[in-house]
């Protein structure tokens, strides 16, 4: 045991140590932070002068990052005069429907416009990928959303087109909906004697609702493989090249394996395509085949769709004819249906036309219409961010007008999606809307 | 009577061990007192929530280890008043990044008493060095959750956030870049208390004084490093074989603190100087090759547990060596 001299000693020993390591520390502190700045700032210089070029930089903290699990770190960029010239984050942006599926990006905003200053991916191979995309930014402001898949091509493509189409829009659609509530509908362009344009898109019976190109962004309808959007752009982009919808080479499921990032179901597409070329032949244009359906509509319901509210903001008609079977499909002579006709025919039929009974392709039930649980969106595992309400009823269950979280009314800017690296793109962008959403927090913005 | 009294007393008496002031909690005080330069740096540097965290893994290691003494029946003698407890919380604590989680020191801690301490029959009996086992434990199943390795300075003293989420600084840095007094007085992003060599140096000298430490091994490990430092070079990707970032790596890898701390430990090293030089000279190999392979943390303590391991072994080899050449030399004298 020690005695109580030998405490005594220890103790002071022990007490002058800590005296004097406390002075060395303080005062080697002094004397090397100079230093340690100047290194703290080259290196902050290297990391973040690609995306942001600025003379120093700052990291913010703040509560307000916890609710970001996204973003790493932010800084603020000042220029030689100490005047803030934008803000850079570090951040690890995850794909909302597949969480394993995750890149590390820093961004650039600019910190008078919001506008994009530089993107730079950690993957290298990615940031090769993704350099179109910091060009196309480049000077934009955020947030950031996919354009809809409204495609058109150069004259360069080596395809014969279909004989007979006459120059105009086309049009058709769907006369009932699929579970979701959704009606697809193709429009066409011809040009030429060419299809130069093609949209496939779906309007909801929900008027709230946005049409599935941009319920499929924002998360709200997921199907497997790539965004519902992104597979539309693919085919349609498709169809343009090949100039005819039987040389989308459609299996029996209704699927199609020549098409690249397609793998849901274009059965569909391919019937709608051909109704519109069958319209062009007969230069049955959108305008009549929209007015047909609002004289089939009348005529079946007794009164006009406006005064029902049936009319959406793109002036077509919500409804589907699904209670009404009667006004599309074609019975053999024992009764059973054969067959659907299109609205060309059953205007002809109004007309008092006779029309014979070849049969068309079955719009209903097309695989949307009878979704395997990973494809049907009310299946979908949805997370907050797509506005989807969970405790509400399933007839009361909406489906939000946003992007990764965002009101569409508040993006600036609109980009096609790429036909290759989408995913990579998604993410990117993702990243931006974050940092922008963070941004309008940090700095309470009103918007 | 009472003479025969007496004698059967002195039977059953305890045999006279030796007496010395330097006894187990002589030592561990020692050890403490040693490292608390390095708990003073890591407060000035990192704030609250390194005091948090040294106060935390100490408190926690003394409790766990009272708790698993009084389970296994061993707690209660009140022999000695027991400080490795405390030590070792604080070394934990001290080879922490200043962003950890006080989950993450929880199971490095009750990693370090339950597994590496208790279970080979409490304090003195550990094979290895708790700290290092219980850190290089973390390091090895929650990896990402020891790399809050974040700037020093008096803007994060009350930040008090990376006790409770996980960091999200996510990355080693690289330390070349570092200036020789910033490397010399840890102002630059590192452990809890394993940055600042002055610190640890300053512990060390306490150590030698108060005749804590053996140095064969800290000695042997810090020659082989400044030795085959070139070589490791060579097994870096994209390094030269020569010494450039050798100032870098001695001051900022912990190497300091492991040779001082760690491989001066008087329970878990080896006792004879022969053995205790190979020790060092084996840990200082091995951290070479493995800085070139894993990430700093796990180079930095795997060689000491390897070491620790080995120690018996070594103490053996070296013991019956000895005996056999005292042998011969009787031979020879006959």
């Amino acid at each position: 045991m020690m005695t109580h001299s030998q405490i005594k000693v220890f103790v002071t020993e022990a007490l002058l140590l800590a005296i004097v390591s406390a002075a060395l520390i303080i005062g080697g502190f002094l004397w090397s932070n100079d230093r340690a700045d100047k290194r703290l700032q080259r290196e902050y210089k290297q990391k973040f002068g690609t995306v942001l070029p600025a003379e120093s930089y700052t990291q913010l903290t703040g509560r307000v990052l916890n609710d970001f699990p996204e973003i790493n770190s932010v800084y603020r960029g000042y220029d030689k005069d100490g005047t803030p010239i934008g803000y850079v984050f570090d951040m690890t942006v995850v794909m909302p429907s597949d969480k394993s599926t995750k890149l590390d990006f820093r961004i650039g905003i600019d910190f008078e416009t919001s506008r994009v200053t530089g993107l730079m991916c950690e993957d290298p191979k990615v940031d090769r990928r993704l350099k179109y995309l910091e060009s196309t930014l480049k000077g934009k402001q955020i947030p950031v959303a996919f354009r809809r898949a409204d495609t058109t091509v150069s004259d360069d493509e080596t395809y014969a087109p279909v004989e007979g189409l006459k120059d105009g829009i086309y049009y058709a659609q769907r006369l009932i909906d699929d579970r979701s509530k959704f009606v697809d509908y193709v429009e066409m362009e011809i040009k030429g004697g060419k299809i130069t344009r093609v949209n496939w898109d779906a309007f909801n019976l929900d008027m709230t609702t946005e049409d599935r190109s941009y319920a499929s962004l924002s998360g709200a309808y997921e199907i497997s493989g790539l965004d519902w959007a992104v597979q539309s752009y693919n085919i349609c982009h498709a169809l343009l090249k090949l100039q005819d919808p039987d040389r989308l080479a459609m299996k029996s499921d209704g699927t199609t394996s020549i098409v690249d990032g397609v793998t849901c179901s274009i059965q569909c597409f391919v019937d709608l395509s051909k109704e519109c070329i069958n319209n062009s032949r007969e230069g049955y244009t959108k305008d009549k085949y929209l007015a047909a359906i609002n004289r089939i509509y009348t005529e079946t319901m007794g009164s006009t769709p406006d005064a029902d509210g049936v009319r959406n903001k793109a002036g077509y008609i919500a409804f589907s004819f699904e209670k009404t079977p009667e006004v599309y499909t074609i019975y053999d002579e024992t009764g059973s249906a054969r067959g659907t006709r299109t609205v060309r025919e059953i205007e002809a039929i109004m007309n008092g036309k006779r029309i014979s009974n070849k049969l068309t392709p079955t719009p209903t039930p097309s695989p949307e219409a009878t979704p395997d649980p990973k494809n049907d969106a009310r299946n979908a595992d949805r997370g907050a961010e797509d506005g989807y309400a969970k405790d509400s009823s399933e007839d009361e269950q909406t489906l939000t007008d946003s992007i990764d979280d965002l009101p569409m009314s508040e993006v600036a800017t609109y980009i096609y999606p790429p036909s290759d690296s989408y995913v990579e793109t998604r993410l990117a962008i993702r990243a931006f809307n974050t940092g922008y959403k963070f941004l309008k927090a940090y700095l309470n913005w009103r918007v | 009577m009472s003479r025969k009294r007496s004698v059967k007393k002195e039977e059953i008496r305890l045999a006279p061990f030796i007496h010395t002031e330097k006894n187990a909690p002589y030592i561990y005080l020692t050890l403490i007192a040693a490292m608390v330069p390095c708990a003073i740096y890591g407060a000035f540097y990192y704030g609250l929530r390194a005091i948090i965290l040294i106060v935390f893994c100490m408190v926690t290691f003394t409790l766990s280890d009272m708790l698993f003494a009084h389970i296994a029946g061993r707690g209660g003698k009140g022999e000695y008043f027991d400080l490795s407890s405390a030590s070792s919380g604080l070394m934990i604590a001290l080879i922490l990044p200043p962003d950890t989680t006080l989950v993450t020191a929880l199971t490095a801690v009750l990693f370090a008493s339950i597994v590496t301490k208790q279970i080979f029959g409490g304090p003195g009996s550990n094979l290895v060095n708790p700290a290092a086992a219980g850190v290089l434990f973390v390091c090895l199943v929650l990896p990402s959750s020891l790399k809050g390795y974040a700037e020093g300075g008096t803007e994060g003293w009350f930040m008090l956030r990376p006790l409770i989420f996980v960091s999200k600084t996510g990355e080693f840095h690289d330390y070349t870049n570092c200036s020789f007094p910033e490397l010399i007085t840890g102002n630059f992003p590192g452990m809890i208390g394993a940055a600042c060599a002055t610190c640890i140096i300053l512990g060390g000298i306490f150590l030698i004084m108060r005749g804590a430490i053996r140095l064969y091994a800290p000695i042997a490990y810090i020659v082989t490093l400044t030795l085959f430092f070139p070589m490791s070079n060579l097994l870096a990707k994209g390094t030269r074989f020569g010494y450039e970032g050798f100032l870098a790596f001695m001051l900022s890898s912990g190497v300091v603190f492991v040779a001082v701390f760690m491989l001066g430990d008087l329970t878990t090293m080896p006792s004879r100087f022969t053995a205790g030089f190979f020790a060092g000279m084996v840990c200082g190999m091995l951290t070479l090759v493995m800085r070139a392979f894993v990430r700093p943390d796990v180079a930095l303590l795997a060689p000491v547990l390897s070491v620790n391991f080995m120690s018996f072994v070594l103490d053996f080899l070296m013991k019956t060596i000895s005996r056999r050449n005292l042998r011969s030399r009787e031979v020879d004298l006959r």
